[in-house]
């Protein structure tokens, strides 16, 4: 089985963000770069179907020289080999734009499954992996919470969690697969946490190989990607309104507090 | 040329969700300022009787796209079906829910159309003829205004931003649209109800939350029971979760959940940047902590600095009192 998981560098979770001083961007002075959460999920959900049907795990990954971090990461974790998709021409893709280079990419490795975390924790969007399918022409399970492969590796039983209920889907293999936490594959218990890199998995990676894929390659053009190609465009970034300081009580009595409160939620908030 | 606002519905068993009326509401009033009127796409099987719904609640018009295939949601089948209503309406701006089904959707529904997306929107406006739509970026540390570029704009709207259409009366006029789905890739199977019909954190008007401060799972009754009595959500940290004393289903924050209550009650919260991300737009914030240096107090609108034990049970009470008159 070869699997792919399409993975993004993301800011640090616990990274404050500030504002460039434009307005166009953010500060990268400071930040630390991260595998994106979701997408370790992924990877933990694809080396589990490695270990399970034998195989290669392939990571997938757009962006600048400082990606190839997060792609060792995922090789240390236990990835076999890396689609780095390099080029100057990618840069300001909108999310259709990564997901047809992505597909590129994938459609090269020839892949039965392709996975990806549920949504990159920088903008938030949750549109890749749809548009992936859509562009690839393949059934998609996003934001996917159970996955359960057929033995032959030709098809999934997969559910995802929608609002108060959980659908099941029943689909022919490739397909794309987003990963939500907590997912259970072929039966496991809930993914809470993804693996570490172990030290001897650490020094295997940097041997690993990482291929690297520029516009020429990927069989697009210039329309096609980076910020010529983008159909939504980020104006500006704003910083979150300031919120007026509340009211705290401490040092009274339990009651009187909590009273205070909610008279004050019905009568000054009315939101009671 | 394209005019006007299409609002992709939402149903679940033969009914709309609260989610699409929210979209006939601004969609109308974007409308109005994009020139054109206010359609809806119905996608479905047997589904006809909702159009007169929608029109009651401001559709002038329904996109009805109707087959055997499309009886179970399926996302390649009802991307080709919005696609087809969208060439058929001609609209300038599609309007999807920021819901389980949106999120799927509209992404490809847009890459098949061949436009672009701007999701989970906070705020969609109309400037200078542009659809600029307002949207939390980095787990909602920062906003970006995003600008559609290409035609039609598409965007999706996070569920509780905007209120429910009010009904109008007058029936839309149905137009019959052939997707020409006959076999889609994936469709739903089967549907389970999970949370056994609580109401869902991401639509939830209140919210009652617990944190590591809840000590252990036995002790999430308490917040259950006040949650009864507001008629709110239960949700979690990240700490209470990974401790196990509440479902991953219930984790609020960046790798959880974002919610957009009008009323957040955070019990033995800190208020970690993580948990924060994921409730800092919910109108009115209250903390309860036993630590008066938690960070959640500085975002919070009313604070108690006690025992959250103590609190609980008076509060229940308080609000049993308040809500009875």
């Amino acid at each position: 089985m070869k699997i792919a998981v399409c993975m993004k560098q993301t800011p640090d979770t616990e990274a404050t963000i500030k504002i460039s001083g434009d307005g166009q961007g953010i500060d990268e002075q400071n930040i630390k770069w991260i595998m994106n959460p979701y997408d370790e999920y992924a990877v933990e959900v694809g080396l589990r179907l490695k270990e399970k049907f034998g195989g290669e795990a392939w990571v997938v990954t757009m962006g600048q020289d400082r990606v190839v971090e997060s792609m060792r990461t995922a090789l240390a974790m236990g990835c076999d080999k890396g689609v780095h998709l390099k080029d100057e021409a990618f840069a300001g893709s909108d999310a259709m734009g990564e997901a047809k280079a992505l597909a590129a990419a994938v459609k090269s490795l020839e892949a039965d499954v392709i996975l990806c975390g549920k949504q990159a924790i920088d903008w938030d969007m949750s549109q890749v992996p749809s548009m992936l399918a859509e562009v690839l022409d393949l059934p998609q399970c996003t934001t996917c919470s159970s996955i359960q492969i057929a033995d032959d590796g030709k098809s999934a039983v997969v559910k995802r969690k929608i609002e108060g209920a959980e659908e099941t889907y029943e689909i022919s293999l490739p397909a794309i697969i987003s990963i939500d936490k907590g997912v259970t594959v072929q039966g496991s218990d809930p993914i809470q946490e993804a693996r570490y890199a172990s030290l001897p998995g650490i020094m295997k990676a940097k041997k690993k190989e990482i291929k690297v894929m520029g516009l020429g390659d990927t069989g697009l053009s210039g329309d096609d990607v980076g910020a010529g190609g983008a159909k939504v465009k980020i104006t500006s970034y704003e910083p979150l309104p300031e919120r007026a300081a509340g009211k705290i009580f401490k040092e009274q009595e339990t009651a009187d507090m909590v009273k205070e409160v909610v008279k004050l939620l019905r009568e000054e908030a009315k939101v009671i | 040329m394209a005019s006007g606002v299409m609002v992709v519905a939402e149903q679940r068993d033969g009914k709309l969700r609260k989610i699409t009326l929210e979209l006939l509401g601004i969609g109308k009033q974007l409308a109005g300022e994009l020139g054109g009127g206010l359609s809806a796409c119905l996608i479905g099987k047997g589904v006809e009787g909702l159009a007169a719904e929608l029109g009651k609640f401001g559709a002038e018009k329904v996109m009805l796209c109707e087959a055997d295939a499309l009886g179970a949601y399926s996302p390649d089948g009802f991307a080709s079906a919005v696609a087809a209503a969208a060439k058929s309406a001609d609209p300038a701006l599609i309007l999807f829910g920021s819901s389980a089904q949106g999120k799927d959707l509209a992404p490809r529904a847009a890459a098949k159309i061949g436009t672009g997306l701007a999701s989970d929107c906070v705020e969609v406006k109309v400037d200078g003829g542009k659809v600029v739509s307002k949207r939390p970026v980095y787990s909602g540390k920062c906003f970006a205004k995003v600008e559609a570029v290409a035609s039609p704009a598409m965007c999706s709207v996070r569920p509780n931003t905007y209120p429910a259409a009010g009904e109008v009366g007058a029936a839309g006029e149905v137009v019959k649209v052939d997707a020409g789905v006959s076999a889609v890739k994936a469709a739903v199977k089967e549907m389970a109800q999970s949370g056994g019909g609580k109401i869902e954190l991401t639509e939830a008007d209140r919210i009652v939350s617990g944190g590591r401060g809840m000590k252990e799972k036995d002790n999430f009754k308490i917040l259950e029971e006040l949650a009864g009595v507001m008629g709110a959500a239960v949700g979690a940290s990240r700490a209470a979760v990974d401790s196990g004393y509440a479902d991953v289903s219930q984790q609020v924050g960046q790798t959880g959940k974002v919610v957009n209550p009008t009323l957040y009650v955070a019990f033995g919260i800190s208020g970690a940047i993580q948990h924060l991300a994921g409730m800092r737009s919910s109108k009115v914030i209250v903390a309860v902590n036993k630590d008066p240096d938690a960070p959640i107090f500085q975002k919070a609108d009313y604070g108690i600095v006690d025992d959250l034990f103590k609190v609980v049970p008076v509060m229940t009470e308080e609000l049993k009192k308040m809500l009875a008159e």
